[in-house]
Parts: C-alpha cells; structure tokens; sequence
C-alpha cells in the first residue's frame, strides 16, 4: 500500500514537471531584451522558493528536536529526521540555484559570478547547510544531534537575509519579481502560469523526495537503535 | 512494475539529453550565434538541474539499498 501510494505520487509529480517543462519551453513568450536565455527563470526561482522551504522545515525540525529531547525521545528522534531531510534536500535545490544562476548571468550579465549582497548571501546559506551535512556525516558522539540542530537554526537565520538582499542593498542580481513594489511582477499571463506550473511541480518532486530521505532517515535510526540493543545484550550476557 | 518505474526514470535523462542536444546543435546554419548560444545556455542549465535532481534520488535509491542489506546482514550473523 505504502509502495502504491509512494509510485502514484511519483507519476503526478513526473507528470506536473512535464507539463512545466512544456509550459516553460515551448508555451511562455520569449522574453524581448534576454530571449531564450531567459528561461533558466523558470528553474531559478522555483527551485530558490523550494530551498527556502525546505530549509524552514529543517528549521522547524531542529526546532523540535531540541524541544522534544528530553521529555519524548521518540518525537525528536523524527523530529530530527525531519531536520536533516529537510537540510538536505535544501541543499539539493540550492545547488541548482547555484548553478544555473550562474550560467543565466553568464548570458545576461557576461559574468559568471560577482560578489552582490544576493549572490554572497546564497553562498554563504548553502556552505552552512553543507558544514551541517559534513557535521551529521563525520562527527560520532551523543551530542551530534544537538549540535547539528544548533546549527540548524543559526543556518536557517540567513534564509531572511538572502531574501531580503536584494531590497536593502544594490544589488547586480536583478529586483525582486514578487513584492518588490509597484513595477515589480509579471506582467505576460503565459509567462506567470508557466512560472507558477513550475513552481508546483518542484515544489511536488520536492515534497516527494523528502518523503523518501525523510523515510530512509528514520529506517537508520531503527537499524542503529536495534544495533545498539544487540550490543547491550551481548555485553550483559557476557 | 519496479523496473519499469526505473525504466521510466532512465527515459528522463535520455530524452533530456536528446532534447538539449536538438536544441543546441541542430539549429539551421543561418542562425544567429548569439542565439545559438542562448539555447545552447539554456539547455545546459535545463540539463544540470535534472542531473543534479535525478543524481539525489539514484543515490538516496542506492542508500537505503545499502543500509537494508547492512541491516539484514547484521541480523544474519549469530551472536
């Protein structure tokens, strides 16, 4: 049933990524002063928007962990899962903000890279979401949870930063397209519906792919809790 | 059912693939280089994304594959 319902979900975000896809490529006008280049929009912000939420997830989750560690040891061992998912699949998104950024600016700016409040900014939240992963990778001990939701929190604080970069300093990233004052929005409705068609189908992958790290998460942590009984047991039979 | 969802999944880079390849170099000889590159510029960045999207799941498939067979082994061994 869990199997079922996991490969239904997966088809409908497929399907909505196809449909965005198309909607982006051959449905919304080209854009008059950057044409086709102008595209790699419908992949940027999305995928910008889903970093955002995955990393307040993250957030929430660090949140609850250390909340819950003490009294309810269940809910913040999931809570945690729900951190690191969230961290990860964060970063999986950043990644790609990252990149195809750069390779939009390339065409519109004729610069790969510049250090804007924005650009930096960005930088700065993903080296903290990957110095969490490393942090949950490589360090051993029982402080490793607390200290990586520590982290959590602190990483989450620059997701406001970054957002707000682009209204509090000149920037060469270009002015917020959403709430960023009178002019700013998109004006062609084509245009508007191919961004949001994309924004929900990342949004739907990824949902669907923190379901599973979320999922392969919580099954280490049984195995590692199993692991840790056997080795009591065997301690206390010798 | 499982190979063909992985069936499925493999189709997604290649048609992708395929795509970004038709896009970028099969424009006819008379096009403008600036457009050329724009597709081309496009494509790659339309093509990272999926690679790094589908790069993530393929290796969450091939963790949690590793971790069931660590955690039926462990339970295999007598102690």
């Amino acid at each position: 049933m869990k199997k079922l319902v996991t490969g239904v979900c997966a088809a409908i975000a497929v399907a909505l990524l196809g449909w965005a896809f198309y909607q982006a490529i051959y449905v919304a006008p080209e854009e008059q002063t950057m044409h086709e280049v102008q595209r790699i929009f419908y992949y940027h912000v999305p995928s910008a928007m889903v970093a955002f939420l995955f990393f307040a997830i993250s957030l929430a989750g660090s949140v609850a962990f250390l909340a819950f560690r003490r009294n309810h040891a269940e809910w913040a061992q999931a809570a945690d899962a729900w951190a690191l998912a969230g961290a990860e699949v964060g970063v999986v998104f950043c990644t790609v903000v990252l990149i195809t950024g750069p390779i939009w600016g390339r065409r519109a700016w004729g610069i790969w890279w510049t250090w804007d409040a924005r650009l930096t900014t960005t930088l700065v939240l993903w080296l903290i979401y990957v110095s969490y992963l490393l942090l949950r990778r490589f360090a051993a001990g029982p402080q490793v949870q607390t200290l990586a939701a520590v982290l959590g929190i602190f990483g989450a604080l620059d997701v406001p930063i970054v957002y707000m970069s682009n209204r509090w300093w000149r920037t060469q990233h270009p002015a917020p397209v959403f709430g960023g004052g009178p002019d700013s929005g998109i004006k062609d409705p084509a245009m508007l519906a191919a961004f949001w068609w994309n924004v929900v189908a990342w949004l739907a992958w990824g949902l669907l792919i923190l379901a599973i790290r979320y999922h392969v998460e919580r099954q280490h942590q049984r195995y590692a809790a199993q692991e840790a009984q056997a080795a009591l047991d065997d301690t206390s039979n010798a | 059912m499982k190979k063909l969802a992985f069936g499925l999944l493999a189709a997604v880079p290649v048609a992708l693939l395929a795509w970004v390849y038709y896009r970028a170099f099969c424009l006819s000889p008379d096009t403008d280089p600036a457009t050329i590159l724009n597709y081309r510029f496009t494509g790659a960045a339309y093509a990272i994304t999926w690679a790094i999207q589908l790069g993530y799941l393929a290796w969450l498939a091939i963790k949690e594959r590793a971790q069931n067979r660590n955690a039926a082994r462990s339970r295999a061994i007598p102690r």
